[in-house]
């Protein structure tokens, strides 16, 4: 219970940090005459975070230890998506000094990496108790 | 149920495990700890790096610009921010001609938007090749040969375009080097050969494109923006200086030690705050790991006596207290240095701004020194504060403390 809790909390959390962070905390470059690789990345991510945190929503409300083995993979996909948005997939400004890549692009990597390991320890976690309910440690 | 025997370091793991808000405050205290201690370390050594940089990158002694443009010719040399100051190269003549000037160099400045990067001004600096002895020695050590006038060098923070090509005015150059990160304004400079610096400025000065009144106004032909000087070998710089002012006017300059100077002396005190704040911290977590520690054995003094009377002896009751003590600091030292690291490194950049000093970070070998220097230091807080109080419990009479409260 206290697992579930805490790691589903933990979730929404990051997804709504990934989401709204490129608008707000750790914004990107105002939009000029016209709007930038960073605009179209920080659009993006709005979708991939609230994916994050409405799994992460699902993973609080829902016991089942099978649905929230397939949530947590799903989330892990989705840490995954929310780390190649701003790297690879549509990428920052090209200037060092923006913003973008001085704040928004660490930002948004460390979080991603953040529900990517942590959706890791859960899918362990849950196989691991799959494993034990099944008796398979029973000696 | 596991049937492995009960060693000194599994007892330890148990007790940790079965008090998990006590173990994590335990730790708490100790990634603190270790959290101020590497990352004091790494930005007090990224400080000094961008200073040693900034000294063996200045060059020149002396640096004549236009009067009231002193500012911008620092900014040139910290940052790199854009500027564009002319006056006329017949001052170049004077200026070597008076006493105490060893060699000079003179430089062209030129802003532009880079047809790849966002919208951030790049500088560019057109550098006498013949006479040069600021810039060479950097530039040499990635680009051997005459830089010829389609050709650029960048500097580590510009952004060149496909096929390493970069556009300025409508002008294309290839980028034939670029130079390593230096936390100075040449990460954010194009160096290209003075020749061709004009003739883009005068390109772009009829096209209209992007020229300020200084460049509309200029004689771009018979212009310069500064004369670099090295001083001879037994004249003071500030007498150069009184030297160059009685034969010149109309003119600014400034002494690369006065840029250095100053900039030393604040990177001192933030070194010295950094240093006496490390030590107080790692003082007072000792304390209050004391305390605590001293509060828990206190706590656990029928659980002591039990493992005395079930045949522990003492040393090995000592060892288990110590051995709680060593995995607490251990974790909390792993998990403070590895949230420093994530908070430091990848927003580097950022801090070096905000901090508006030089700022480099230190190498591979230099960063691996800081953290087994912090690990130690931090892991080495928890045995050092529980010592006394295990010692304590160790010798206390057994039954007597079994007894306590009865």
């Amino acid at each position: 219970m206290k697992n579930r809790l805490s790691s589903g909390i933990l979730f929404v959390v990051l997804g709504l940090l990934i989401g709204v962070g490129p608008r707000t905390i750790f914004s990107v470059c105002p939009v000029g005459n016209m709007p930038m690789s960073c605009h179209w990345s920080a659009m993006a991510e709005i979708g991939a975070g609230m994916l994050i945190a409405l799994t992460g929503a699902l993973l609080l409300l829902i016991q089942n230890a099978q649905i929230r083995l397939g949530l947590s993979f799903t989330l892990f996909l989705s840490g995954v998506l929310a780390l190649l948005l701003p790297t690879v997939l549509i990428g920052m400004c090209g200037s060092v000094h923006m913003d973008c890549n001085k704040l928004t692009l660490p930002a948004l990597v460390i979080l991603s990496a953040l529900v990517i390991v942590t959706s890791a320890v859960n899918i362990i976690s849950l196989l691991l108790n799959e494993k034990r309910r099944s008796g398979t440690y029973v000696r | 149920m596991s049937d492995k025997p009960l060693s000194i370091t599994r007892l330890s793991l148990y007790n940790l495990r079965g008090k998990a808000f006590r173990t994590g405050a335990l730790i708490a205290v100790v990634l603190v700890l270790a959290f101020a201690l590497f990352s004091g370390a790494v930005l007090s050594a990224s400080l000094q790096n961008g200073l040693n940089s900034l000294k063996e990158r200045l060059g020149a002694d002396i640096a004549v610009v236009p009067l009231g443009y002193e500012n911008s010719y620092q900014g040139i040399i910290l940052s790199g921010e854009p500027v564009r100051f002319y006056f006329d190269r017949a001052l170049e003549q004077q200026i070597s001609k008076v006493d105490g000037v060893e060699q000079l160099t003179s430089q062209f400045y030129l802003s532009t938007l880079s047809a790849d990067c966002c919208s951030v001004p790049v500088q560019i600096i057109g550098i006498d090749p013949e006479t040069d002895f600021v810039t060479k020695p950097w530039i040499s050590e990635v680009y051997r040969e005459e830089l010829k006038d389609r050709q650029a060098i960048v500097g580590a923070d510009i952004a060149a375009g496909k096929d390493n090509k970069l556009t300025f005015y409508n002008h294309e150059f290839s980028v034939a080097a670029r130079l390593e990160k230096t936390s100075t304004g040449m990460d954010n400079s194009v160096f290209v050969n003075i020749r061709a610096v004009k003739a883009l400025a005068e390109s772009a000065k009829k096209q209209g494109l992007g020229t300020n009144a200084s460049v509309q106004e200029a004689d771009l032909e018979n212009s310069i923006s500064s004369v670099l000087i090295k001083t001879e070998r037994g004249y003071d710089t500030d007498q150069v200086v009184t030297n160059i002012r009685r034969e010149v006017d109309g003119i600014s300059m400034v002494k690369s030690k006065s840029i250095f100077s100053g900039f030393s002396e604040n990177l001192g005190i933030i070194k010295a705050f950094i240093g006496i704040y490390s030590a107080a911290l790692w003082i007072l977590a000792l304390l209050i790991l004391a305390i605590l520690f001293s509060a828990i054995i206190s706590s656990r003094k029928k659980e002591f006596s039990v493992l005395r009377i079930m045949g522990t002896t003492r040393v090995k009751l000592v060892r288990a207290v110590l051995t709680e003590a060593m995995l607490v600091s251990i974790v909390g030292s792993l998990a403070g240095v590895s949230l420093a690291a994530v908070v430091i490194f990848p927003f580097s950049a950022y801090i070096g701004e905000q901090l508006g000093l030089p700022f480099l970070l230190p190498d591979i070998g230099g960063i691996f020194v800081y953290m087994i220097s912090t690990l130690v230091l931090s892991s080495a807080s928890g045995p050092l504060s529980a010592i006394y109080a295990a010692v304590k419990i160790s010798r206390a009479e057994t039954y007597i403390t079994l007894r306590e409260g009865e």
